[in-house]
């Protein structure tokens, strides 16, 4: 392994597609931590999504509309668990932890059930196309960059815009005022007449949304396929994202890149250099995380009300 | 309030219920599914073509790695063959029958089992090691009279509880032979290393880059092994061929694995040999993604419908064939024994793809040599080491 390896044009394409759906999701869990809802179902629900999209894309292998399809089934099963996140904890005002944790074993089953149910028992594995990059003209062809940022499909350039609007609408406008208001003191927004519970509901609903696109990324751009071991805890890494980005959008960004960058350096150690043990190059990207996490946690600036249930009612 | 409260408590124990599926034992709705039903096997398994490639629409109900949770199916069968004495047998697996991989081979093993031998047979899907014992005690306690473990990583719990239940025979898995065991428990080696070197042989072959690689996802000792005997079997055609290996962590994470074949790929490796499970969805994505041609192989099943330009061959475990002989063995008296898994004894070569008829014959002619034994691989499991 030589210097050049770290910035080699193939590893920083490869750091980018890696990234993409940790950034998805986390920007959806920035969305409702943002309205003050905690979602420890995260995990579940980008397993749930990454199902749904698969079957859907499988059951209907060859037909026209099968992508828009399967990123709309995606989207749709995670926004149902975000209802019933929604509905209890928002609703019902019920303890936002135990009701993730539940979700979280209710997806993950969920997304076991529906794989069995459209796919079936099978010893030969099934397949679905994943989606073709495009090369976009006239960028592609610039040396270096051209292979590092302009060699992507269409999911990964929308995916890594996605950041200005979520950034928009949470810092530019009245609509995002309102969602940080809920999320940090929700009984003065109430008192100004905002509908906290309404914009909360909203809040999760469009970040589960999100967090299930991200899902219907693993099977349509990483790997084609779907196993109970896809998605393999990158939903919590969304959710350490979150906070790694101090609930800002463009950090959020910054830290899902260093993540996948450390990662996708793992693996080119790992495959040339026999100095340094493969299990230490494993744990190395949550090592930094953790490093990273000490120091920016001590500047946290989570939002007041985070994981609280409110009730107007309550005398605090 | 408390009418809000209570109907929360009620919603999130309605998830988790919805989520977690009964015990084995526990469970007295057990479902059931007979086989005397389906005595054609088409009738059952529309898409099956040979051994390794079934399929089948059991409906079980669902479960995850992540969780400790069990799912219990039960197949009871008129016998076709004299079953003896044989009891009914319960098996114990480490992940779900729809991996298309080395729980599919089981469930596929179990039903055959339980058309061919007339007995009842049961399992439970993902069953974590901390939970393998309770699992099968509650099968014994069900009246199971003979349970299987489904993986290495339940040796001993299979061992220890052989010792507790001398009535039950216990069948488990491993690397090799024992240093001693039970009287009431069979084991049934997996050897892969012998395999590996055909794959190596192989790998050599099938390079055009001149440079080859293992990918494994735990670094075990049974892939360390393969890892070696692989390097040794390409060295013997090509004492030049450059090789290459990585572990990704895991054997099912489809992203490491792609994320370590395409470190591979850009180190010019152009043949991938395979010691992952669900990895190589991702393994096989980076294959199909790569500038040129990239050729890899599988394990337990043929996984040819993944990348079929791309695809080698698979080495194949007969888990079908190795457990009705031991239960052969059982009915006949013979409650402790060795089965030993190993090219020419319950593993096998898929069909060889993507290669030319000559270098088909040759790969034919090595399997049959280890087969045979007049090649003989020692297995070096403490570490991989290129030559």
């Amino acid at each position: 392994m030589t210097p050049t390896d770290l910035v080699d044009a193939n590893l920083l394409r490869t750091m980018i597609v890696v990234a993409t759906p940790l950034l998805v999701a986390a920007l959806g869990e920035l969305v409702l931590e943002r309205a003050g809802i905690l979602n420890l179902a995260i995990e579940g629900m980008v397993t749930l999504g990454a199902a749904a999209a698969f079957v859907v894309l499988f059951a209907m292998a060859g037909l026209t509309g099968g992508v828009a399809l399967s990123l709309l089934s995606a989207a749709t099963a995670a926004t149902v668990v975000g209802l019933v996140l929604a509905y209890l904890c928002v609703g019902l005002r019920a303890n936002q932890i135990t009701v993730g944790l539940g979700l979280l074993i209710f997806s993950l089953g969920a997304a076991s059930l529906l794989y069995r149910a459209v796919v079936g028992v099978t010893t030969s594995p099934p397949r679905v196309p994943t989606l073709t990059p495009e090369a976009v003209p006239g960028l592609a062809e610039i040396p270096y960059l051209g292979t590092v940022l302009f060699r992507h499909n269409l999911f990964v350039y929308a995916a890594l815009l996605l950041v200005v609007p979520v950034w928009w609408l949470l810092f530019r406008t009245p609509l995002g005022l309102r969602i940080r208001a809920t999320g940090e003191n929700p009984k003065s927004a109430d008192s100004l007449g905002l509908p906290v519970q309404r914009i909360r509901y909203g809040a999760v609903l469009a970040g589960s949304a999100l967090i299930g696109l991200a899902g219907a990324f693993f099977p349509l751009v990483l790997t084609g396929g779907w196993s109970e071991s896809t998605v393999g805890g990158r939903g919590w890494l969304a959710l350490m994202l979150v906070i790694f980005g101090r609930w800002r959008p463009w950090q959020v960004v910054a830290g899902a890149l260093l993540f996948a960058y450390v990662d996708a350096v793992g693996f080119v150690f790992a495959a040339t250099s026999r100095l340094i043990p493969v299990q230490f190059l494993q744990m190395l990207p949550y090592v930094l995380a953790i490093a990273v996490l000490v120091q920016v946690y001590q500047r946290a600036q989570a939002p007041a009300a985070l994981a609280k249930p409110y009730d107007r009612e309550a005398r605090y | 309030m408390m009418k809000r409260l209570l109907l929360s408590l009620g919603v999130v124990l309605g998830l988790l219920l919805t989520a977690c599926a009964p015990d084995p034992a526990a469970r007295t709705d057990r479902e059931t599914t007979e086989v005397t039903e389906a005595t054609d096997p088409e009738a059952t398994e529309p898409e099956a073509t040979d051994p390794a490639e079934t399929g089948t629409a059991t409906e079980v109900p669902a479960a995850t790695e992540e969780t400790p949770v069990t799912d219990t199916e039960t197949q009871d069968a008129t016998p076709t063959d004299d079953a003896g004495d044989l009891a009914d047998l319960a098996m114990v697996l480490p992940g779900t029958i729809q991996d298309a991989d080395y729980n599919a081979v089981a469930h596929e093993a179990l039903q055959t089992i339980a058309e061919e031998r007339g007995i009842e047979t049961a399992f439970s899907e993902s069953v974590a090691v901390v939970d393998a014992e309770r699992v099968a005690r509650e099968y014994i306690d069900s009246g199971f009279g003979i349970v299987a473990f489904h993986g290495g990583q339940y040796l001993t719990i299979g061992l220890e509880l052989a010792e507790e239940f001398p009535d039950t025979q216990f069948i488990v898995e491993s690397s090799g032979e024992l240093d001693s065991q039970p009287e009431n428990v069979w084991n049934i080696g997996r050897l892969f290393y012998p395999g590996y070197y055909v794959l190596g042989v192989l790998a050599a072959e099938a390079t055009t880059t001149g440079t080859v690689a293992f990918l494994g996802g735990i670094d075990i000792p049974d892939y360390k092994a393969g890892a070696n005997a692989m390097f040794e079997g390409a060295r013997s055609v090509d004492p030049e061929v450059e090789l290459l290996f990585t572990f990704t962590g895991d054997q099912n994470d489809a992203v490491a694995g792609r994320q370590a074949a395409e470190a591979l790929i850009n180190q010019g490796a152009d043949v991938l040999v395979l010691g992952v499970n669900n990895a190589i969805y991702g393994v096989a994505e980076a294959a199909t993604s790569a500038a040129d041609p990239v050729l890899v192989t599988s394990l337990y099943t043929d996984k040819r419908s993944l990348a079929e330009e791309l695809f080698l061959t698979s080495m194949i475990f007969d888990f079908t064939g190795t457990y009705l002989e031991v239960l052969d063995e059982i009915a006949a008296g013979t409650t402790t024994g060795y089965i030993e898994m190993r090219p020419g004894s319950g593993v096998t070569l898929s069909e060889v793809y993507n290669v030319s008829d000559e270098v088909r014959s040759e790969v034919e002619s090595a399997f049959a040599a280890v087969a045979e034994g007049t090649v003989e691989i020692e297995p070096q499991a403490d570490e991989v080491t290129v030559p």
